[in-house]
């Protein structure tokens, strides 16, 4: 039997006042999950089944997530390069005073010549650096995939903060070369996508670990031997390619092909990424 | 029983599965709201869950639990797609040199929303293999899975809505070095329904250090810190995989009673899996059991206890294998 109290929060009641009811029941009438501040989890899949334009939302949020994961991705990256350049540079410092005692104070600018300096101890370091970090940051996919994220948006997030990570790193080396004398705008810019490029190689050997399968693994490690031999010109992958592919010693050709690989690289990372399987233990 | 009518309750509005789920509903609304009015200001523990020979609430507990906010209205529907479906869905691993038997083996089934769902099997069952689909963790071989009426797999409309908790263990991991505050930070930055009050306070209840590693925290610790987020998540679809491993009863019992409280003020589909059935059957609406990759049992709680038997007495019943003894 209803009472009076009963149909008041009938869902048959459509607000419907009963006689002699105050104002108190409207109060609770008007949606009061909403007034108290709680309301049910509703998905948001719901919304996109019913409207294309819901749909759209779902994917600018998609877009949102995207450039969040970007931000925790170009923080955890920055505090690591910190890490990386204070080590290093007390290393350097180490290696410098090393030098200057053993040659009798003659080489007092870090041990080196300036153009070994940069080539080898600056840019040969961030290269190595750049490599390893895009080992790294790849494998954290597991971890933020379980905070509702998806493969896909991880990936587009690694690129976008590894690019920006790279021009950081020219921004320095260009200061670098600066104070060594050694400033040339076109061998900044092949710098900049050479930073990339192994970044980029980093992430092949991460994929062909994650997608854990003994033939894309292998085919991982053949790719990134056949890429790195192609951008010969590097003081990290020294001149042994220039045997192989000749027409590489040209500045201006190897400059061409390692912007190629890299792009055709940053297009099929994030796609081949859709396939990682993922493991919750 | 009252735990479980609790949960019932939440899905009073939407159309039920059976032809005769209008009436149902109905029924079940009556009996929520006839027990929120009897319990109305009364905490959790001190209520009888299921007979009045119910063994009280543990006294040992470090802060008594708050009261339960009984509501005073009907619990919304949470809308009338299931929560997830599976379609004749198999599953196999796959290996290099030999196919290898399958995890699932052409599992069907479907669970509303605001259910509360227990998944039961026996080790190896699948229920994880189950729940890692569901999680977009990898694709079925055969057959369709369906969250929230969508495949979840590289959705960015289901991802957010998913929220698949497990307690990592493994010691190698990256994520062993970040502090309690930053794995918290990250699912403020990522989930949309945080409630970062809900997570503080879970956090003071379980005792969590904040500036502690995840490596350095107790397995116990751990596992609270993977459950306060799960909570604090407020996905739409929260599985728990056997998260409160390492937890001790005390702390199981605090989880449930966050779990329950919480349940009320934000219905949500809740999927359980876990070998502590005899702690956990009150808390479900619906069971479902596998072994070696099929369903055998999937109904509503309440059917199956009006059959007779408890849940844990079910499941072994079916479970056993021949020459094992209970």
């Amino acid at each position: 039997m209803n009472t009076r109290k009963d149909r008041r929060f009938h869902p048959s009641n459509n607000g419907d006042m009963l006689p002699g009811e105050g104002d108190d029941a409207r109060l609770l009438m008007t949606d009061p999950l909403k007034e108290r501040g709680k309301a049910p989890c509703a998905p948001q899949a719901s919304c996109a089944n019913d409207s294309p334009l819901a749909a759209k939302g779902g994917n600018r949020q998609g877009h949102h997530t995207t450039r969040k994961v970007a931000a925790y991705l170009n923080k955890s990256m920055f505090l690591s390069t910190l890490f990386f350049v204070v080590i290093y540079g007390l290393v350097l410092l180490g290696v410098s005073i090393l030098v200057f005692y053993n040659t009798g104070g003659q080489e007092i600018r870090l041990g080196f010549s300036s153009e070994v300096a940069y080539d080898l101890a600056f840019f040969g370091a961030s290269l190595i650096y750049l490599f390893v970090i895009g080992i790294i940051f790849p494998l954290i996919l597991g971890y933020v995939f379980n905070y509702g994220v998806t493969r896909y948006q991880f990936s587009l997030a690694l690129l976008c903060s590894g690019a920006i990570h790279c021009a950081g790193l020219t921004v320095l080396l260009a200061l670098l070369a600066a104070a060594l004398g050694h400033l040339d705008a076109f061998a900044l810019i092949s710098g900049l996508v050479s930073l990339y490029f192994s970044y980029l190689l980093g992430w092949v050997i991460a994929l062909g670990f994650q997608l854990r399968h003994v033939l894309t693994a292998a085919g991982g490690i053949v790719m990134v031997v056949l890429l790195t031999t192609s951008a010969s010109q590097n003081p990290l992958f020294g001149h042994a390619g220039l045997y192989l592919f000749p027409f590489m010693a040209d500045p201006l050709i190897n400059f061409v092909v390692v912007l190629a690989l890299t792009a055709a690289m940053a297009v099929v990372l994030p796609a081949l990424s859709r396939r990682i399987p993922l493991k919750s233990t | 029983m009252m735990t479980s009518t609790i949960a019932a309750a939440a899905r009073v509005q939407e159309p039920s599965r059976s032809a005769g789920g209008a009436k149902a509903s109905a029924r079940q609304q009556a009996l929520f709201k006839t027990n929120a009015r009897a319990n109305a200001g009364k905490p959790l523990q001190s209520q009888p869950m299921e007979s009045s020979k119910e063994p009280p609430s543990c006294p040992l507990s470090p802060s008594p639990s708050p009261p339960l906010p009984l509501p005073t209205h009907p619990v919304p529907a949470l809308g009338t797609t299931p929560a997830f479906e599976l379609q004749d869905v198999s599953l196999r691993y796959p290996s290099f040199f030999r196919k290898g038997k399958p995890a699932l083996d052409g599992v069907s089934l479907s669970v509303p929303q605001g259910a509360i769902c227990g998944l039961l099997g026996r080790n190896a069952a699948g229920k994880t293999s189950l729940i890692t689909l569901l999680a977009a963790y990898r694709r079925p071989t055969q057959g369709k899975v369906l969250v929230f009426g969508q495949d979840p797999y590289e959705n960015p409309a289901i991802a957010p809505d998913v929220a698949f908790i497990y307690t990592n263990n493994n010691k190698d991991d990256l994520s062993n070095s970040l502090r309690t505050k930053d794995h918290l930070e990250l699912a403020a930055l990522l989930r949309p329904r945080w409630d970062a009050v809900f997570a503080d306070r879970l956090l003071e209840r379980f005792a969590i250090p904040r500036k502690k590693t995840l490596g350095k925290l107790s397995m116990g610790q751990r596992a609270a810190l993977y459950c306060t987020i799960g909570l604090a998540s407020r996905a739409p679809l929260t599985i728990f995989d056997e998260a409160y491993l390492g937890m001790d009863a005390i702390y199981r019992r605090m989880f449930v009673d966050e779990l329950l409280t919480d349940y009320l003020s934000h219905p949500r589909t809740i999927l359980f899996s876990t070998h502590y059935i005899g702690e956990m059957e009150r808390l479900f609406t619906e069971a479902l059991i596998i072994d070696k990759g099929r369903v055998l049992v999937h109904d509503d709680c309440d059917n199956l206890r009006r059959a007779g038997s408890s849940l844990q007495d079910l499941f072994v019943d079916l479970t056993l294998k021949e020459g094992e003894s209970a």
